[in-house]
């Protein structure tokens, strides 16, 4: 009716067969048999290295009770995850923001372990834009988690005791066979379904009403971001102890993590605020006058100082108008203009007017070409050229080239582990 | 006579004294030195003439205080002495070669032949890397280093060998070492003749040097109090205050009192002091307690109780002192019954003498009784990787026996995470950027995958040696990448190595050229003496004759040529002898 694995033995047997003692060895034994076996193994009496780690594994899991049970419940792969048992996953982020805007993901679920251990953290973008980091916001999210039920304080009975559950004799893991062919069987592990991988059972009748028996029930509950003036791309923003709560667990936290959408006018590097602006010749040469949206509404107006002449590519600063530091608002970075130079199209100027206009304008360079220098010359055509269709077909071509050997770069994401 | 020549030697380096030992007759002999002495000072001098080693470095100290150097395990900084007129920079390791130097050539003059393997010991709480910056310190001084041992694991290995350690069941044995410059706690269980260390805890800046300190800073007070002189800043004065005052510490672990006197110690004022062993005790109360706190330390380290310590082994000079063993006895009395420390086995010598058992073990040595002892070498500092958040993610903890092998199943830490970097870390405290960094390397094309769902694994394996290497593999995919952390690379690179061998030798034979000069100058200065003794007797015997002329005047021919034979006779002799040049003899 239950079934119980016979091959299952060999995932939390190997230890015992090490060191040479049978399963229900007492301590006394086990530390003795580890002594013997060392002696003999230990690479200056001669022995193997690999034996002798293999019995300090084995004795090391053995010698301690609570790995030992873990060990003779789950096997060798558990002590390697640093926790017991196979937890269920679920994904309980529910997270919708109340304000149009950026969108977040859904965070991935925390898993439920038999022991205490650090519950996952829940890692959410935050899409703001560069007016909300300007100015200062506050965005608020509804989500919706695990919590340990209020009634039964997270026990999930109205006695507060747990039976063992019959459907998988409390591991939590259910192992099905199904042959797939003549003489070959296929053996498959996996949550038991009654349990949902806890190991334990409530009876019915003592089922808390509230949680149904699950421990837990659904928070909805509303968070507060607060976006400071001056917060940085990628900066996190810590719930502490607002993930899933889950049993024998410590509860993780919920981190946001700002991303800020691009802007279409400001560009932000630091503290400083960039914008292009674009001139016509005889607004580069006689000066101009033009009125920019800030981030914050404002209407400034720049101004070019009388007989300035901007150069293509030139860049004027704005004290003050730049972005404000964190934790420091009142103190701001400076808006760079960077200016551009339209000129005019060819044929806007007659041959009469040329002359008039390079009266006014600075003297030619006088590098004049002698007549014989101009016999040796051979006379040349320019020809007009789309330049930019020039690059572009340039670009595809290399492109084309670089992507036959592609490579991927090296990111440092760390390893996650929950700790032994 | 020796039948059987000694294979290899064990040597306790220590910061103020060292020690040396070696397997012979069928038993551990602690080697005594050209002074007859079993321990030898850890100091090397240097002059304008000559570098000195051992006792005589030691002797003097206070007239050279600022060349004379001692080996500093405790913050590793280069020194500066002045040699043969030429200003020279030494690093630790430089010195301390030295001092194994002249272990090894004690060991050799009492053997009569070379030595060249050898265990040597060096504080518990020594790091991989430190234990192989210890081997290049032999490597320079001229040994083949068969093994780094732990102090504390040496010094259960003299107890263990006495018949009590043979008794049947499990001995916890305390060792407690306090020397010159570090004070080290350690737990060791042996269970039959198998050694190992259960915890080890220990304070790098205790121990005799300090107690030394506080009486001194007394006196320097107590001489300014008296005569308005303060004398803190006179290397001289300091250096034979300190002298005296670790002599004073010496007498007074066996007499209640005893007396300081230096005469003209600074600008021609004496000190004369009175110090009791009380006033001692006062003085280093709060040190003596922080010796004790340290135990309690190493007991809940080690999980185990009082009631639990079978025996308690004293190591080092200043375990000597009776307050320390008043309060180490006392802290292990429990219900009424008195705990006895354990004084079979002398402090100095103790470490040593683990270390030639150990010696003789590897190298094939030794009988019955050594040959079934184990010794477990452990791990002496947590190893681990970098999780998430910075948190250390111990996998290898701090004494757990070698060679050892761990694995742990991770899983990444973001979704459609392609590669990972793994990154290892030594040391003791929770965040890595706390700890020491050993390595890393990065595991490339994951397939993409959600995150938790893609394992991989971290493998941290340990050879006898202490070499790490750690191995991560995607599962799934089969890739693998490893990196070997080479603990070999101690702070000295290769170069700098055979630098200091090539220094080594060349200090070697400037020495022995030293040594034949002073040899010189004794020869010539006996024979000048021998000269000028036979110069008199020449000298007497030709006023003899002279004397007798003026009172013979008109003796007869024959009495004349009588008197100048007798006088020839003589001064033959005396030419036969001297090889005086020819032109000399018309003179005679």
């Amino acid at each position: 009716m239950f079934g119980r694995g016979g091959p299952r033995r060999s995932d939390n047997s190997k230890y015992y067969d090490i060191l040479g003692v049978s399963k229900n060895a007492s301590e006394d034994e086990i530390k003795k048999a580890y002594r013997k076996a060392a002696m003999k193994n230990h690479p200056d009496k001669g022995g193997d290295p690999e034996k002798f780690k293999e019995l300090g594994q084995a004795y090391e899991v053995l010698s301690d009770p609570e790995k030992k049970d873990l060990y003779d419940q789950y096997g060798e792969d558990a002590l390697k995850e640093g926790m017991g048992g196979g937890g269920s996953f679920h994904n309980p982020f529910d997270i919708f923001e109340s304000f149009f805007g950026g969108a977040s993901f859904g965070g991935g679920g925390s898993s439920r372990g038999r022991r205490q251990k650090h519950g996952e953290d829940v890692v959410h973008s935050l899409k703001v834009s560069l007016e909300d980091v300007y100015n200062g916001t506050t965005k608020k999210l509804s989500l919706s988690r695990n919590v340990f039920c209020s009634k039964c304080k997270g026990k999930g009975s109205k006695s507060g005791t747990a039976g063992r559950c019959f459907g998988c004799q409390g591991t939590g893991m259910k192992i099905t066979r199904r042959q797939i062919g003549l003489g070959m069987i296929q053996q498959m592990q996996h949550v038991c379904p009654d349990c949902r991988g806890s190991g334990e059972v409530i009876n019915e009748r003592d089922k808390c009403p509230q949680c149904k028996g699950n421990k837990i029930s659904q928070e909805k509950k509303v968070l507060e971001v607060h976006v400071e003036k001056g917060m940085q791309q990628g900066q996190k923003i810590v719930f502490e102890g607002q993930a899933d709560e889950a049993p024998d667990t410590i509860t993780g936290d919920i981190v946001f993590v700002l991303q800020v959408k691009d802007h279409p006018r400001f560009r932000r590097e630091q503290d400083d605020l960039f914008i292009d602006q674009n001139l016509s010749l005889t607004e580069a040469l006689c000066g101009f006058q033009f009125a920019v949206k800030h981030l914050d509404g404002r209407q400034l107006l720049i101004k070019s100082n009388p007989g300035e002449v901007i150069k293509p590519g030139q860049y004027k600063a704005l004290n003050d108008e730049g972005m404000p530091q964190h934790n420091r608002p009142f103190m701001k970075g400076r808006l760079y203009i960077q200016f551009n130079v339209d000129f005019p199209d060819s044929g806007f100027l007659s041959p009469d007017q040329c002359q008039l206009l390079e009266k006014v304008l600075p003297q030619k360079s006088s590098k004049h070409v002698s007549d014989m220098e101009l016999d040796d010359c051979e006379e040349t055509t320019l020809h007009d050229v789309n330049f930019k269709e020039e690059m572009r077909r340039k670009q595809q071509q290399q492109h084309r080239e670089a992507y036959d050997e592609d490579d991927d770069e090296p990111s440092g994401h760390r390893v996650q582990c929950a700790q032994q | 006579m020796a039948t059987k020549k000694v294979k290899a030697i064990g040597i306790d380096l220590g910061t103020s004294y060292s020690c040396v030992a070696v397997w012979q007759h069928n038993r551990i002999e602690v080697i005594s030195n050209d002074q007859g002495n079993c321990t030898t000072p850890s100091y090397v001098a240097f002059n304008d003439n000559q570098r000195l080693l051992g006792d005589s470095s030691m002797s003097q100290r206070s007239m050279n205080p600022q060349n004379t150097v001692v080996p500093d395990n405790r913050d590793k900084p280069m020194v500066t002495v002045t040699y043969k007129g030429e200003e020279k920079l030494l690093a630790p390791e430089e010195i301390s070669s030295m001092v194994l130097f002249k272990m090894k050539e004690v060991v050799e003059a009492h053997l009569g032949h070379f030595v060249k393997d050898a265990v040597i010991t060096v504080p518990a709480y020594f790091s991989n890397a430190q234990r192989q910056a210890t081997k290049d310190v032999g490597k320079i001084a001229g040994l083949n280093v068969l093994r780094i041992i732990s102090e504390p694991t040496a010094a259960a290995i003299a107890y263990g060998l006495d018949r009590k350690g043979l008794r049947v069941g499990e001995q916890n044995v305390l060792v407690f070492d306090l020397g010159g410059g570090t004070f080290d706690v350690s737990l060791v269980t042996i269970y039959e003749g198998m050694f190992k260390v259960k915890a080890s805890v220990g304070d790098t800046h205790l121990g005799g040097v300090d107690f030394d300190n506080k009486l001194v800073n007394h006196l320097v007070n107590v001489f300014r109090e008296k005569h308005k002189k303060d004398i803190s800043g006179n290397a001289e004065a300091l250096v034979r205050l300190r002298s005296a005052c670790e002599k004073a510490k010496r007498i007074l672990s066996s007499t209640a009192q005893t007396t300081i006197e230096l005469d003209c110690l600074y600008e021609g004022v004496d000190l004369y002091a009175t110090v009791t062993r009380a006033l001692f005790e006062e003085l280093n109360k709060d040190l003596f307690m922080k010796c004790m706190e340290t135990v309690e330390k190493c007991l809940l380290e080690a999980r185990s109780d009082k009631i639990q310590v079978h025996e308690i082994v004293l190591v080092g000079g200043s375990t000597r002192i009776p307050k320390v063993q008043q309060l180490l006895k006392d802290m292990f009395s429990l219900n009424g019954t008195t705990k006895e420390l354990c004084k079979g086995i002398n402090p100095d010598e103790a470490v040593a003498y683990g270390a030639a058992v150990q010696a003789a073990i590897l190298s094939g040595e030794g009988d019955k009784k050594v040959e079934e002892l184990l010794l477990l070498d452990v791990m002496p500092i947590s190893i681990g990787f970098e999780g998430a958040g910075g948190v250390m993610s111990v996998l290898i903890p701090k004494n757990t026996a070698i060679p050892t092998k761990k694995e742990r199943v991770c899983s990444i830490f973001y979704d459609n995470q392609k590669s990972l970097t793994v990154k290892v870390f030594e040391g003791e405290q929770v965040k890595t950027k706390d700890n020491f960094f050993l390595g890393k390397f990065i595991l490339y094309r994951f397939d993409p995958l959600p995150k938790g769902v893609s394992q991989i694994s971290v493998i941290f394996d340990v050879d006898a040696d202490g070499i790490v290497e750690v191995t991560a593999e995607d599962q799934a995919k089969g890739l693998k990448k490893k990196i070997t952390i080479n603990s070999k690379h101690g702070r000295l690179s290769p170069e700098e190595i055979r630098r200091m061998v090539r220094d080594s030798k060349r200090y070697k034979a400037e020495d022995e050229v030293a040594k034949k000069k002073v040899k010189a100058k004794n020869t010539l200065e006996n024979y000048a003496y021998e000269m000028r003794e036979r110069a008199k007797k020449i000298e007497e015997a030709v006023e003899e004759t002279i004397e007798w002329l003026e009172c013979n005047q008109l003796a007869e021919i024959e009495e004349f040529d009588c008197k100048k034979q007798e006088l020839g006779r003589g001064k033959g002799h005396f030419i036969t002898k001297i090889h005086l040049p020819r032109q000399r003899i018309k003179f005679f």
